[in-house]
């Protein structure tokens, strides 16, 4: 099994959290309110890419929207491995945290 | 102001498209974009460009290393595919890899030859302010220009004092040969006597003594660390003593670092030259002309007008030294050499010390250039054969999602990797090559000449542009097939590229069979010169080297010891002389009938000899008499000539020119004709046999010469070295056979025929690698045919016929356009000789069977398995 890295693993659960025709934009605002935190563009956009490499996402270029004055936006879903690779690690998290005594973990 | 108009800060936006990946440039930029609108909306423009510019500093590293990330694993992906595609057809990639590195190694070992070649001399600090003085002249009765690298005694005199932009000027003389007394033992060591200006005009850094004085005083000089370390051991030799000649003390004066390899000037041991005027007065003056014997450098001033300096000296002789050469008929004049060019562009002969050729750097260069084509051909070739092959996976590829973009640089990256092993295996390959190269070029090499800065950065880039070069045709062509094309098949025909194919095939056995030609006609020259009949008997002939031993004892001793050979049984005959066959004598020496006219000389070859020299080399006398000792006034009077002397002189007969006298300025020759010798080649028969004048001349001997009965030559030998050690004690024999020794004239052919011979041998390798990559892929394309035509009841042998046929006629058009060419360059060779062969009709058709033997050979295996196969496992998976 392929570990993904933290922010990997968030992004990948905020596109899977968002279903359909997620842009960057969206994850990003999203990750911002989740963490309470800034997210950077590029913090967002490269685990974004690399899981889009890996198969756990795919992307498309949508038709480019009359209103924002023709510009192309890139809209992310998740794929099944995507939805795979994240119920594998949540199993394994869980797993690990059980071997921990007097330590529950409700799914 | 309206907010639409309002832009992002130029700078920012520019870094922004550049860090951003470029496949999502425009969505991030987007992005940015609309975000700094936001800000500029809720807080103002001022806080709005701040964020944009802070943006370009938060986002960037991420941006950036992620961009390298992703390129690293493209080329790491490349770099699998290939291996696997390598590993998947091991033979190809072997064949492939194998002529490439075959043409880089001999690329590589090539430039580090003109590496070495062009490194001359180059470190001298004044380098281009410095020229050597040649004389250039015209003998009378000649038509073309001769030049010496020497020129008359006051002509550096006279530059010095009379013309301003000459800085400096140092004059050489090569008269010095003394041999060095050092433990009762005589050694000699290169030395010329040079002025005090030497070590001003050359960079040769003194270790120890005042470059300013050093060769100041007469009986100083200057030695080299090496020969202080061999004659005075780890003692500093500055101030020490030498013994030269047996008889003269000299001081040494300085100490210089070894003088480079790579410099036309070479030396142990420099004389100062005020030694030389204490010898030779007379030749101190400015009213000395006629005798062409010093070298003289000149160091021009910073910006003096070369052009203008060049144009100064051009009538200088006649100028200064009166109408001495025009009486003669000869027309002189003086050309400034540039330091830089000597060592490449002198002829042989005159200059002071080793020359290189520049028309054999040219020609290596070609050779070099034309297996490099030959192997990029079977790059390319072997490439595009097998791309039909690799469609399928293209097809695959592209129906996946590939770009075709990614699949050309697959491919390119493919044969740039493959030339790049080659690279490396072309290394490893000169690294072995190296002695049989050394051989080649009479060079030595180091390690560190092979794997150089310079030659990897040629070479690299090379490599790398001719992997790109032989990988852009099939990448075009194979990136262009359309799926569906590819997985119905129609790749299968591939007609495209078989055109091109032929055609690189045939060039590359148009040069195979060239350099193969080539090398037979050298070859046969090469052994026409050896069994021509010189004229003169060669064998059983030791010559000695007597130049060595001090002139003194030369003159006295030789009749005591020529006396002593002869009472050895096996020893027939003993002579001296000053040239012996193969050797030269005094050349361009002014010769003219009695009775003539000053301007009607010529210019003739001197050679000093002694009575009995005809005898001892088995030459025949035509008309009068050979020397004789019963003639007292022989030895003062009497001189020989060849017919072709005879001739030249204007006597016509050879009868006619006995009794008659020859006169010269110099005293050399001057006498009476006594006897004609029959022509022979004194020199090698790439010359005409030239104006010869034999004159007893006891002071000019260099040479021994013994003639060795049918006896035992050991044992011969014994006694001579015997009386040697005897009658000169403590000098070393030198001694060669004279067959031998004349041979060497023609090390230039013999060299030449090295090269060709290796070249051919190599290009004919490559191109039989390259035809059996063809081959082996066209027997399998054809699999299915050949299957089909055994099932309808075709023969293996009418099917090998079939595969075999179309090489043949690539064979047979390669040798139509390769014969003529070579006959006609050739011929041209040849007419360098004053003796050649006539070319045979058999090396002609020797050459054609030659070619079509290898090219069977190479192919027949892979056609016969093709053609013997089983139809049944050919047409099994239909």
């Amino acid at each position: 099994m392929k570990l993904l890295t933290r922010q990997e693993e968030l992004v990948l659960l905020t596109v899977f959290y968002l279903k359909e025709d997620v842009t960057l934009k969206e994850v990003r605002k999203q990750l911002i309110e989740q963490t309470g935190k800034d997210w950077s563009i590029s913090s967002v956009y490269v685990p974004l890419d690399r899981l889009d490499e890996a198969g756990y996402l795919k992307s498309y270029i949508g038709e480019p929207s009359p209103m924002k004055g023709g510009k192309a936006k890139k809209y992310y879903e998740i794929t099944d491995s995507g939805v795979g690779i994240l119920e594998e690690i949540r199993t394994l998290t869980n797993t690990m945290y059980k071997k921990i005594e007097g330590f529950s973990f409700e799914g | 102001m309206d907010k639409k108009d309002i832009k992002t800060p130029r700078f920012s936006t520019f870094l922004l498209r550049r860090i951003t990946p470029r496949k999502d440039t425009d969505v991030l930029n987007n992005l940015f974009e609309e975000n700094f609108n936001e800000i500029l909306e809720k807080e103002g423009i001022k806080s709005a460009r701040r964020w944009y510019r802070i943006q370009v500093i938060k986002n960037g590293p991420e941006f950036i290393s992620h961009s390298i990330q992703r390129r690293v694993s493209m080329f790491r992906n490349y770099f699998r595919i290939s291996i696997r595609n390598m590993m998947r057809n091991k033979g190809f990639a072997l064949m492939n890899v194998a002529g490439l590195s075959v043409g880089i190694a001999c690329v590589i070992l090539i430039l580090m030859y003109i590496i070495n070649e062009i490194s001359y001399d180059r470190f001298h600090s004044n380098l281009d302010r410095i020229y050597r003085i040649s004389t250039v002249m015209r003998p009378p009765g000649d038509m073309t220009y001769r030049k010496i690298a020497t020129t008359d005694w006051p002509v550096g005199i006279i530059l010095r004092d009379e013309y301003p932009e000459v800085e400096d000027l140092t004059m050489i003389s090569t008269w010095a040969n003394f041999s060095i007394k050092h433990s009762s033992r005589y050694f000699y060591e290169k030395m010329f006597y040079a002025d005090e200006n030497f070590f001003k005009v050359f960079t040769f850094p003194l270790i120890q003594g005042d470059p300013e004085t050093a060769l100041l005083e007469p009986n100083t000089l200057v030695i080299t660390e090496e020969i202080e370390q061999k004659y005075f051991g780890d003692e500093s030799g500055l101030g020490k003593t030498l013994l030269l000649n047996d008889s003269l003390l000299f001081t040494v004066t300085g100490i210089t670092e070894n003088v480079p390899f790579n410099s036309h000037i070479q030396f142990d041991v420099v004389i100062s030259f005020a030694t030389f005027r204490n010898f030779v007065p007379k030749f101190g003056g400015r009213d000395i002309w006629g005798n062409l014997n010093i070298y003289n450098y000149v160091l021009l001033r910073n910006g003096a007008d070369r052009e203008d300096f060049r144009s100064k000296i051009n009538g200088f002789v006649d100028h200064w030294g009166g109408d001495i050469y025009n009486r003669w008929g000869y027309d002189i004049k003086l050309v400034p050499d540039e330091l830089r060019d000597i060592y490449l562009y002198d002829k042989k002969g005159s200059s002071l010390g080793p020359g290189g050729n520049i028309d054999y750097i040219w020609f290596l260069s070609a050779v070099a250039l034309f297996i490099l084509i030959i192997a990029c051909i079977n790059f390319i070739n072997l490439t595009t054969a097998r791309s039909s092959e690799r469609a399928r996976e293209v097809g695959i590829r592209k129906v996946v999602g590939s770009e075709r973009r990614s699949i050309i640089r697959q491919f390119l990256f493919e044969s740039v990797l493959m030339g790049l092993i080659a690279m490396l295996a072309a290394f490893l390959f000169s690294m072995l090559s190296i002695d049989h190269f050394e051989n080649l070029t009479n060079r030595e090499y180091v390690f560190s000449d092979l794997i150089s800065v310079k030659i990897i950065i040629i070479v690299l880039p090379s490599v790398i542009l001719t992997g790109l070069a032989a990988g852009i045709y099939p990448a075009l062509v194979m990136s262009g097939f359309t799926p569906l094309q590819v997985l119905k098949g129609a790749y299968r025909s591939f007609g495209r590229g078989t055109k091109l194919r032929e055609v690189l095939v045939v060039f590359q056995f148009v040069v195979s069979i060239s350099l193969i030609l080539s090398t037979f006609i050298v070859y046969d020259q090469f052994r026409f010169m050896l069994t021509q009949d010189k004229g003169f008997d060669d064998e059983q002939i030791a010559v000695i080297g007597v130049y060595e031993t001090p002139y003194a004892s030369r003159t006295k001793y030789y009749q005591t010891f020529k006396q002593r050979l002869l009472s050895h049984h096996g020893i027939s005959k003993v002579t001296a002389a000053g040239a012996v066959p193969g050797k030269g004598g005094w050349n361009g020496q002014f010769a003219r009938a009695e009775g003539q006219p000053d301007n009607a000389g010529l210019s003739v070859e001197y050679i000093a000899v002694d009575h009995d020299y005809s005898e001892t080399f088995g030459l025949e006398i035509v008309a009068g008499r050979d020397f004789s000792e019963l003639h007292g006034s022989d030895r003062d009077e009497a001189l020989l000539i060849n017919e072709t002397a005879a001739e030249a002189l204007g006597w016509g007969t050879s009868q006619n020119a006995i009794g008659k006298r020859i006169e010269s300025p110099s005293g050399y020759p001057r006498g009476v004709v006594v006897g004609v010798i029959k022509d022979y080649n004194h020199h090698d028969l790439k010359h005409q046999i030239k104006t010869i004048v034999f004159d007893i001349n006891p002071a000019a001997m260099r040479y021994y010469a013994v003639r060795i009965g049918n006896e035992d030559v050991s044992n011969a030998m014994d006694h001579v070295r015997k009386t040697w050690s005897e009658i000169y004690p403590g000098y070393e024999l030198k001694y060669f056979f004279l067959d031998e020794e004349y041979t060497t004239q023609y090390k230039d052919e013999e060299k030449l025929l090295n090269i060709f011979g290796t070249f051919a041998s190599l290009a004919v390798a490559i191109s039989c690698l390259g035809l059996l990559g063809l081959i082996s892929y066209l027997a399998r394309q054809k699999t299915k045919e050949i299957g089909i035509r055994k099932v309808l009841g075709g023969t293996a042998a009418g099917i090998t016929k079939l595969l075999t046929g179309e090489f043949f006629r690539l064979i047979i058009i390669a040798n139509c356009i390769a014969l003529p060419l070579t006959y006609i360059s050739m011929e041209q060779w040849l007419d360098n000789f004053a003796y050649r062969m006539n070319m045979d009709i058999s090396l002609f058709l020797l050459t054609v069977l030659i070619s079509l033997v290898i090219a069977l050979a190479t192919i027949s295996f892979q056609t016969v398995k093709a053609a013997t196969a089983n139809p049944v496992n050919s047409l099994r998976y239909e």
